[in-house]
């Protein structure tokens, strides 16, 4: 049973996330807004109520981990690390600094949190695998879970990672795919047709479960169904690049610009007006 | 070498169980006794390199020290951004094992064989690159990656029987000196250590004296010894299984070229800028076209020593 107010408090988190993503980016002159933009309810809603982890031991052995393996997303990590604890909230300020230890992709040897390091795609997912396998040995509870783009999966690592999780019977593994739909140059159909990403999990021998990757409702009951006959669970989330902001919603020249003084007050208002909206609804 | 691996493995896991032996899809004949006794720390991951190398960065970096396995290339060449990424850039407890490194599968051709491998390795930031010359040394170097924290690549060429000479005790990084001599330096590593010492022997018949390294530790290199024979010789020759670009040769050369009062001539041998076009079950017959036989070896020395002699008269 999903409590009642649950699914309201999460899309608050990440409308506040969401805003901070924005600010930050904008404040080092940075870029992939949009690819952060579309994983923020997963990322959300992974770290608040699925992983099993402790900020202040960020190296527990016992621990479950997640990877971005679109390392380029990492905006939405960062903040979210940040707000659990894993490294002081000013860190977000030194983005993309000198002082800081945020780049502009993950750095595992730098950043508390981070599992793998990551950036160029198609590296990420087969780490996680050795992850799984790695607590599978030790017969340890840990789950991996595990953010590809859906252009990511291009790569022909991902598809070798996605025989062995099979294989190798790692139902404690969900890769989630970011299917926004939307690569550098345009849509993904147009680029390398992927045709269904669903259908390709499932013949490789997945648990395959299709949701709105921007509802809790569905984010929800996806993370908590049962995993069956020792599979992996490939979550493929249909999402919008740029989700959470109208004008940049879905549009390919917003996949690396940076929006001008007018455009971000824009944005921040309608991020505010859903945070408030939202807030009303909660009664906060 | 291959021989000396499989049994290495077997007794390093037998002493830690955190040891893994990963493969892609070779050696499942030669590794029965190990899986039939380790089933757990055994793992076909296909012919998936590049997966194989994230798979082990995971396990390395859930504490396990993964041994990963495979013909050089494909182990190095083909998986190498996952090298750099999830092993060096992560820093992961990985071990690299190449297997019929430089032109070792002779028959091959090309796609089998490695003259780039040491060049590839060493260029990665956190990598310690070991290219032992025999079956004993292979084991050692087995037990001391599985010591080391941090990536390893170990590069296993033929050579199937011990090299007899008293050996100080393996250290990553600490050359071995395999015969002693007064008029020049010969640098070797893998199989080439042999040519070098059957090389020598040839040219004690000149009467010239060479002293010979195993240069085990490609990276980092023994710096120190470098420098030590810089100052005693007048001629440095490197041999190697390799490209001259990117390998022993260029390692040494770079640290020679940082000693400000160097006076020592060097050479490097080793193939050039080609691939090699001829089939040989034999690999000497390789080295022999190629110009790295002992023969091509003495006659190098030779020639170089003869030169140092008469240009060091000149200048007096």
């Amino acid at each position: 049973m999903i409590k009642n107010n649950l699914p309201l408090s999460l899309e608050l988190k990440a409308a506040e996330t969401r805003e901070e993503i924005l600010e930050m980016i904008v404040s080092a002159r940075g870029t992939h807004i949009a690819s952060a933009f579309s994983i923020v309810d997963l990322v959300v809603y992974l770290y608040n109520h699925v992983l099993r982890i402790n900020p202040k031991k960020p190296n527990d052995p016992k621990r479950d981990k997640f990877v971005l393996s679109k390392g380029h997303g990492c905006a939405a990590l960062y903040v979210v690390l940040a707000n659990l604890g894993f490294f002081p909230k000013s860190e977000l300020g030194k983005y993309c600094t000198r002082e800081g230890i945020l780049g502009g992709h993950p750095d595992s040897t730098r950043i508390p949190g981070v599992e793998t390091s990551t950036g160029s795609l198609g590296h990420g997912f087969p780490v996680a695998v050795g992850f799984a396998l790695a607590s599978k040995i030790n017969k340890s509870n840990s789950k991996v879970y595990c953010i590809v783009g859906d252009g990511e999966c291009n790569e022909g690592s991902v598809w070798e990672a996605a025989q062995v999780a099979p294989h190798h019977k790692l139902d404690n593994l969900t890769v989630i795919v970011d299917d926004n739909k939307l690569m550098i140059s345009g849509f993904a159909k147009d680029i390398l047709n992927p045709l269904s990403l669903a259908d390709k999990f499932r013949i490789f021998g997945w648990n395959v479960i299709e949701i709105n990757g921007h509802n809790f409702k569905e984010i929800i009951t996806a993370f908590n169904a049962k995993t069956k006959n020792s599979k992996p669970t490939a979550i493929i989330a249909n999402t919008i690049k740029g989700k959470g902001v109208s004008f940049m919603e879905n549009e390919k020249e917003w996949y690396s610009r940076l929006p001008n003084e007018e455009e971000l007050k824009l944005a921040l208002d309608e991020l505010d007006t859903k945070i408030k909206k939202l807030k009303g609804r909660l009664k906060i | 070498m291959r021989d000396s691996f499989i049994s290495s493995i077997y007794k390093v896991t037998k002493k830690d169980k955190n040891v893994l032996c990963i493969v892609g899809d070779i050696g499942a004949f030669l590794l029965r006794n190990y899986i039939k006794d380790f089933p757990n720390n055994y793992f076909n991951l296909g012919v998936a390199e590049a997966n194989m190398v994230g798979v082990a960065s995971g396990l390395a970096m859930s504490g396990k020290i993964p041994f990963v396995y495979t013909i050089t290339p494909f182990i190095t060449a083909r998986p190498y951004e996952q090298i750099k990424v999830d092993v060096c850039y992560n820093n992961a407890n990985v071990k690299l094992v190449g297997v019929g490194s430089g032109a070792s599968y002779g028959t091959m051709g090309s796609t089998h064989h490695s003259l780039d491998d040491l060049a590839l390795m060493s260029t990665l930031p956190n990598m310690t690159v070991i290219s032992p010359s025999d079956p004993l040394e292979v084991e050692e170097a087995v037990f001391a990656a599985a010591k080391h924290v941090g990536p390893v690549y170990i590069r296993l060429t033929l050579k199937s029987k011990p090299l007899i000479y008293k050996r100080e005790d393996f250290k990553i990084g600490k050359a071995r000196v395999v015969r002693n001599g007064k008029d020049v330096a010969v640098i070797a590593t893998g199989d080439m250590v042999e040519v070098a010492v059957d090389a020598a022997s040839i040219l004690e018949k000149e009467n010239i004296s060479c002293q010979i390294i195993n240069m085990h530790t490609i990276k980092p290199i023994d710096e120190r010894l470098i420098g030590d024979l810089s100052k005693k010789y007048k001629v440095i020759i490197s041999i190697e299984e390799h490209s001259v670009m990117g390998g022993l040769g260029s390692a040494i050369s770079s640290v020679l070229a940082q000693i400000p009062d160097n006076k020592a001539l060097f050479k490097a041998m080793g193939f050039r800028d080609e691939f090699v076009k001829i089939y040989a079950s034999d690999k000497h017959e390789i080295f022999n076209a190629y110009g790295l036989s002992e023969k091509h070896l003495a006659n190098e020395v030779l020639s170089l020593y003869m030169y140092a002699k008469s240009n060091n008269t000149r200048r007096h």
